[in-house]
């Protein structure tokens, strides 16, 4: 009976140790570039993790990446503001002189809102569109939304260029009728004050107390150019008709 | 597969060969690419600015002749694309020179106002003369003002990179303070690549076939750090979500910074490229390595047929 002598034993072992060793080095070999990778990641993002907190807010200043798919994903087609299907934004308010309930509907930016008419000024179905930049206004005239919504108490500001949507409004005199008309209610006023003022002075489109309309526009006592004054006409609330609201 | 030698030392080396190279490469792309004008002016001329330019003023003054009453043509007649392009691109190299270059004046806005404001001019004062308005001090300044706004306007719209308005901010004078000190960084990060690739040289010096392995994966990993975020903006369109929705400023920065990115994709790919090549060419000197080596064992001894390691 032959027994293996010790130098094919030796050689054997050798072979299955060297085996296991090549498996080994291909994984080494292949594997460091990832470790390199990951070592040197982690290191570079420990370092950047403080920079990267300071710039963050600047960096959502510059690129609003969650506006942006947003916008890509909405519809856009009636007005560029909101989505097409945006859904009506209705609430219910109580009248506390008549204790009755009414439905206000809330428009987005951009939205139709209402129609003003002055007969004595010869303003005649003017449109009013939500918001006053400067697309907003070449539409029509604009409710500025920093004022009271149309229907509520307090001060509703409208703005409109002097020579499109509020071309007739210097026609306007103390004691004329106007109405506004949204599709919620109808407002009826008198014109109670007609001021010019500076662009700066901000007392008559801050909210107050009364119940008023301010519509106004550029003023350049008859001339053309930029001006650096307006040209406001304050009403007073005389009447408040609601109507009903069909969703 | 042969065995890799000094493992723990030369994988230390070469991580910090990595961050070496990183650093080189950003100093470099930062020193010959974002501080030099051609970049921006190459994006500014594919977009065909000038035109772009008139387009936006044309609108702006179409819109601005509401309030004013001012016929938008008064405005929009005096206007070239090919002298707002000129202006542009003469604005963005000001600009660029004054933020890298610490002994460069701030910039200004040249543009040559002259025929803008004579026509606001003739047309106000025929208009006054034909209507009997007087041209006193009320007059005067409204005109001043409209003048004003429109001279505003233009030099809003020629801004087009808003590098200009940039050089005015908070920023700016720190830039123009530390843009020296990228050179001294990319020589520091150059001079550090080069003698970390000589220390694992010098390490590895009696096996010198690893050397292309060791390159090569410093090569590859520095450029998938910067690839990896680089084709991830790239993806996700990332700079199409500039805030600033003016036609001409949104279309001049997302150019620019897509052709930067452009340029940083391509030349890590060539790097990645270079570092595959090198991981290959060391299988392929490995493979006919240990061929050899078995080859020149089998003829000495068999005791050393499966010795890969004792070869030297």
């Amino acid at each position: 009976m032959n027994r293996p002598s010790a130098k094919t034993a030796a050689r054997s072992h050798h072979q299955k140790h060297s085996s296991s060793n090549k498996v080994l080095r291909a994984f080494t070999f292949v594997l460091t570039p990832f470790l390199i990778l990951i070592i040197v990641c982690s290191t570079l993002l420990l370092g950047l993790a403080k920079p990267y907190s300071y710039a963050k807010p600047y960096l959502r200043l510059v690129f609003d990446v969650e506006q942006h798919e947003a916008e890509s994903k909405s519809i856009r087609t009636l007005n560029k503001y909101r989505d097409d299907d945006a859904p009506l934004q209705t609430k219910d308010i109580k009248d506390d002189e008549t204790g009755q309930t009414h439905t206000m509907i809330y428009p987005y930016y951009g939205d139709y809102y209402a129609t003003i008419n002055c007969k004595n000024a010869g303003m005649k179905d003017i449109k009013v569109y939500s918001g006053t930049t400067d697309d907003v206004l070449t539409w029509g005239a604009g409710w500025y939304n920093g004022s009271v919504y149309i229907g509520h108490e307090g001060n509703v500001v409208i703005a409109g260029h002097n020579h499109t949507s509020f071309y007739h409004l210097p026609n306007c005199k103390v004691g004329d009728e106007v109405t506004l008309e949204t599709s919620y209610c109808k407002l009826t006023y008198v014109v109670s004050d007609i001021e010019v003022f500076h662009q700066s002075d901000l007392t008559y489109i801050r909210p107050c107390d009364r119940d008023i309309l301010t519509m106004y526009t550029c003023w350049n006592n008859g001339r053309l150019g930029m001006s650096e004054y307006r040209l406001a006409v304050i009403c007073d609330c005389v009447k408040r008709e609601w109507k009903e609201v069909k969703e | 597969m042969k065995r890799l030698y000094h493992y723990p030392f030369i994988l230390l080396l070469t991580i910090l060969e990595v961050i070496s190279l990183i650093g080189f490469e950003c100093s470099w792309f930062t020193q010959n690419v974002l501080f030099k004008s051609d970049i921006y002016l190459t994006a500014v001329n594919d977009e065909n600015i000038g035109q772009v330019i008139y387009d936006d003023l044309s609108e702006t003054f179409t819109q601005f002749a509401m309030p004013t009453g001012i016929p938008a043509e008064v405005f929009i007649d005096t206007l070239d694309p090919a002298y707002l392009q000129q202006c542009a691109e003469k604005n963005i190299k000001d600009s660029i020179a004054y933020l890298t270059d610490p002994n460069a004046a701030k910039p200004q806005i040249e543009y040559d106002f002259s025929t803008i404001d004579q026509s606001i001019t003739s047309y106000i004062e025929n208009y006054s003369d034909e209507n009997g308005i007087e041209r006193d001090a009320q007059y005067q300044k409204l005109l001043d003002n409209t003048i004003k706004v429109s001279h505003e306007q233009i030099e809003a719209k020629v801004d087009v990179l808003m590098l200009h308005q940039f050089s005015s901010g908070a920023v700016a004078p720190k830039c123009h303070k530390y843009s020296r000190y990228v050179g001294f960084l990319m020589l520091c990060t150059g001079v550090a690549s080069i003698f970390f690739l000589l220390l694992i040289i010098i390490t590895d010096i009696k096996h010198p076939r690893d050397l292309p392995y060791w390159l090569g994966t410093a090569l590859m990993c520095s450029s998938a750090v910067l690839l990896i975020p680089s084709l991830y903006l790239k993806k996700t369109n990332y700079f199409d979500s500039f805030i600033i929705r003016n036609t001409n400023i949104y279309q001049s920065v997302t150019a620019t910074l897509k052709a930067m990115l452009d340029n940083i994709i391509i030349f890590q790919y060539i790097v990645l490229l270079i570092g595959v090549c090198l991981f290959i060419l060391t299988i392929i000197i490995h493979f006919f390595f240990v061929r050899k080596v078995r080859k020149n064992a089998s003829k000495t001894s068999r005791e050393f047929e499966y010795d890969d390691d004792d070869e030297d």
